[in-house]
């Protein structure tokens, strides 16, 4: 059988068929799981790429809303968002106020501060400090009591929320009253009292 | 089966000489001629094959005078057992021949008298055809033997060329003259009808290198008869070399009237000779119901769209028939015998063996070859993508070393807004609320005091899990009062009560028109109520003036509750 089909002959078909298995095996057995671990690779770096591309969009976009963030934290900064609440600059101020306002009496009490539970703030590393801030003043015109309110929602330090309000008339005016403004005695027709949740978030290390 | 670029070897078998031809794609070519009486003619077939035939496939053409023919009957039984049957019919026709062949015939004839003729069982015609083991034969399939070429098949020349005779009337018939592309049309159709119409006879003459003239006649597409006759091995002599074909073919036509000819029925006749005879032969062949064509060898073979060497002599018909046969991809009568499949079974498997091997060789370069262009592409992408990696990353860092260049702590930024946000959302706008009601009032109503009181929980609180409560009714959250602000007004005693009253409700309604959806006023106390509902004291009489005013001074109430206002979306915080 060897001699009719020809050693030759029998070697070539033996050759191309040992080939084809070579690179058939070589193809299944090395490429294949090269090709999937690649890929695999591929997915993650892919995808690693993804995510870190859509943070740096994440970090422009913050970046130009920031521009306009910074302007409203600087004014927080400028109002005193984040002081300390220290109660003798706050009388100096609400005495202040008096003086621009020309009532005839303000009176001042701030309680004790508290340090309430707040998680934004302690987030970034500050504590939400609240004082019960209480007023009473007195006037000759409500005018003035609202001009004086006026000064300490824009002026005072931090926030403050008003929790009770009363402003009453404590006098009608006749002509003893008339006649006291007309000699410039300070008469108080007006009275209002008021009180005021005080809160700043100062850095925990400022109230150490 | 065929060479590379489509080679052939075609070793045409006559009595004298073996000629040796190669095909290269529709060229045929002489390569030698081997007188039976050479020396070493074994070594020389073998030198011939392997070299000069470039060991192409090798198809054997037997055109010997030792050929049988034998036209049978044989039963029609099942596919699977009809090769068996037609087999050991073939051995019994043919007992003492070693090779062997048999061919399916078209079915013709009167019905009724073949199945008289099978006992009543249908029969298909087949053409049996045998040859002897010759010396020529055995010298033959020696050279094969050492030469170690592949054995395309062994095939009797008359029926391979059988069917170039339809094809060949059928230009000729159409004015093939001018029909130079010699493409052939299929013949079945033509012979269809002619079936139908009367017998189509036709009738081939050419002349072997050998000297001898074959003439094959087909009977509506099928062999009919054959024969080989030795006349004068030239036509330098034209008038006697026409009267030995005149001879030859008189002969033939005798056998003719055996298998069924008639002089009615038509008879094409194609003389393969110098043109120069072709006036001569037309008058020795012509008659009635009979045409006569002489082609000189170039022609036919550019009729029947073969390409032949150039030089060959216009009357000799070899290279036709082999040019014919090499056209063709099969055999239509193998001829089988047990030395020639010795050599040609094991040959042929090895030969579809090794396109197996090289079928199985393409498609595993084919899978390695996208296996590794799939490996490189990946490897590109992970590379590109590494690239991307490093190059987000390096954009990443500056923007974040932008960002901290900025000196900011951007939570703070972001949560301290946020605090302060919720914080101003929480208070009271004490001063748009005033503005409003002291619009209302339009200098008529005298306000004499003026409350605000937070209602419910702390403000400050900045816990968000905490559900509110929900309407029974319609399943909405119950949103409660954030504050309510008490407006205190007082009214001289001597004021119409129904008028004040009517003021004090209008005061009442316009603070609500001013004021914002989320502010409900209400008049909680009115200067006296002087209906059924209402009590009232009057005294008459002298009293002090001003006691009689205080005590008449009449007082009012609005109440105004705050609820939060709508909600908002959520700052981009």
């Amino acid at each position: 059988m060897i001699d009719i089909i020809g050693m030759k002959r029998i070697l070539t078909i033996g050759i191309i068929i040992a080939m084809a298995f070579v690179l058939s095996a070589s193809a299944y057995f090395f490429m294949t799981p090269n090709i999937q671990t690649i890929n695999n690779e591929y997915s993650s770096v892919s995808s690693q790429a993804s995510t870190k591309r859509g943070e740096v969009l994440s970090l422009r976009q913050e970046f130009t809303e920031l521009q306009g963030t910074i302007r409203d934290f600087r004014l927080l900064e400028e109002e005193g968002f984040f002081i300390n609440q220290n109660r003798l600059e706050a009388s100096e101020i609400v005495e202040n106020f008096r003086d621009i306002v020309g009532l005839n009496k303000a009176r001042l009490e701030i309680d004790p501060g508290e340090i309430l539970e707040n998680q934004k703030a302690q987030e970034a590393g500050h504590v939400f400090l609240q004082s019960k801030l209480n007023l009473s003043l007195e006037a000759q015109d409500d005018l003035e009591i609202f001009a004086f309110l006026k000064l300490m929602q824009d002026r005072f330090p931090g926030q403050l929320l008003i929790e009770e309000m009363n402003i009453m008339k404590t006098r009608d005016i006749d002509e003893v009253v008339l006649r006291q403004i007309g000699t410039g005695t300070p008469v108080t027709l007006m009275q209002a009292d008021l009180v005021y949740n005080w809160i700043t978030i100062p850095a925990e290390e400022d109230l150490e | 089966m065929v060479g590379i670029f489509g080679s052939k070897t075609v070793l045409h078998i006559t009595d004298e000489s073996l000629y040796v031809y190669k095909t290269i794609g529709k060229v045929v070519r002489l390569i030698g001629v081997m007188p039976w009486s050479e020396d070493l003619f074994v070594p020389k077939l073998t030198d011939i094959l392997e070299k000069d035939a470039g060991g192409a496939p090798v198809t054997m053409l037997y055109d010997a005078v030792d050929q049988h023919y034998r036209k049978e009957r044989v039963p029609q039984v099942s596919f699977f057992d009809s090769g068996k049957v037609v087999q050991r019919k073939l051995n019994l026709a043919f007992p003492s021949y070693p090779y062997k062949a048999y061919l399916k015939l078209s079915k013709d004839g009167n019905k009724t008298q073949k199945k008289q003729e099978e006992g009543g069982l249908k029969a298909n015609p087949y053409l049996f055809a045998a040859c002897p083991d010759s010396q020529y034969l055995q010298l033959i399939l020696a050279a094969l033997s050492q030469s170690g070429v592949s054995i395309d098949g062994f095939g009797l020349l008359p029926v391979e060329s059988a069917g170039m005779l339809p094809a060949l009337a059928e230009k000729l018939s159409s004015g093939s003259s001018n029909t130079g592309s010699g493409k052939l049309k299929k013949p079945r159709k033509k012979k269809n009808q002619a079936m139908a119409a009367g017998n189509q006879w036709c009738v081939f003459i050419g002349q072997n290198k050998s000297g001898g003239l074959r003439q094959i006649v087909v009977k509506n597409g099928d062999l009919a008869l054959t024969r080989i006759s030795p006349i004068v091995e030239t036509d330098a002599d034209p008038d006697l070399w026409v009267n030995e074909i005149n001879r030859e073919f008189r002969a033939t036509m005798t056998y003719l009237s055996r298998f069924g000819y008639s002089p009615a029925d038509e008879l094409s006749i194609a003389v393969i000779a110098s043109s120069q005879q072709d006036d001569a032969l037309q008058q020795a062949l012509g008659r009635e119901n009979v045409k006569v064509h002489v082609l000189e060898t170039s022609h036919a073979a550019h009729l029947l769209g073969l390409r032949i060497e150039k030089d060959v002599e216009a009357r000799i018909a070899d290279p036709l028939h082999v040019a014919w046969t090499a056209k063709k991809t099969s055999l239509n009568m193998p001829v089988h015998g047990k030395a020639l499949d010795e050599i040609l079974v094991p040959r042929k498997n090895a030969f579809l063996a090794g396109i197996v091997g090289v079928a199985l060789l393409a498609g595993a370069s084919y899978y390695a070859s996208t296996s590794y262009i799939e490996y490189y592409k990946t490897s590109e992408n992970l590379e590109q993508a590494n690239r991307e990696l490093t190059q987000v990353e390096s954009i990443y860092q500056s923007e974040l070393d932008r960002k901290e260049a900025l000196g900011i702590n951007i939570q703070l930024i972001q949560n301290s807004l946020f605090i302060e946000q919720q914080l101003k959302a929480a208070n009271i706008d004490l001063f748009d609320m005033v503005r409003k009601i002291r619009q209302a009032q339009q200098g008529v109503i005298k306000l004499e005091a003026l409350k605000i009181e937070r209602l419910g929980e702390d403000v400050t609180s900045t816990d968000t899990n905490t559900q509110p409560e929900l309407d029974t009714e319609t399943g909405l959250p119950i949103v409660p009062p954030i504050a309510k602000l008490t407006l205190g007004m007082s009214f001289s005693g001597d004021t119409d009560i129904v008028r004040g009253n009517a003021a004090v409700r209008s005061f009442g309604t316009r603070i609500d028109q001013n004021l914002p959806d989320n502010y409900e006023v209400s008049v909680t106390k009115i200067l006296k109520d002087v209906s059924y509902r209402g009590e009232i004291t009057r005294e008459v009489g002298l009293s002090d003036g001003q006691a009689q005013a205080q005590i008449g001074k009449l007082t009012a109430e609005i109440e105004v509750t705050i609820f939060p206002p709508a909600q908002e979306e959520e700052s981009a915080l």
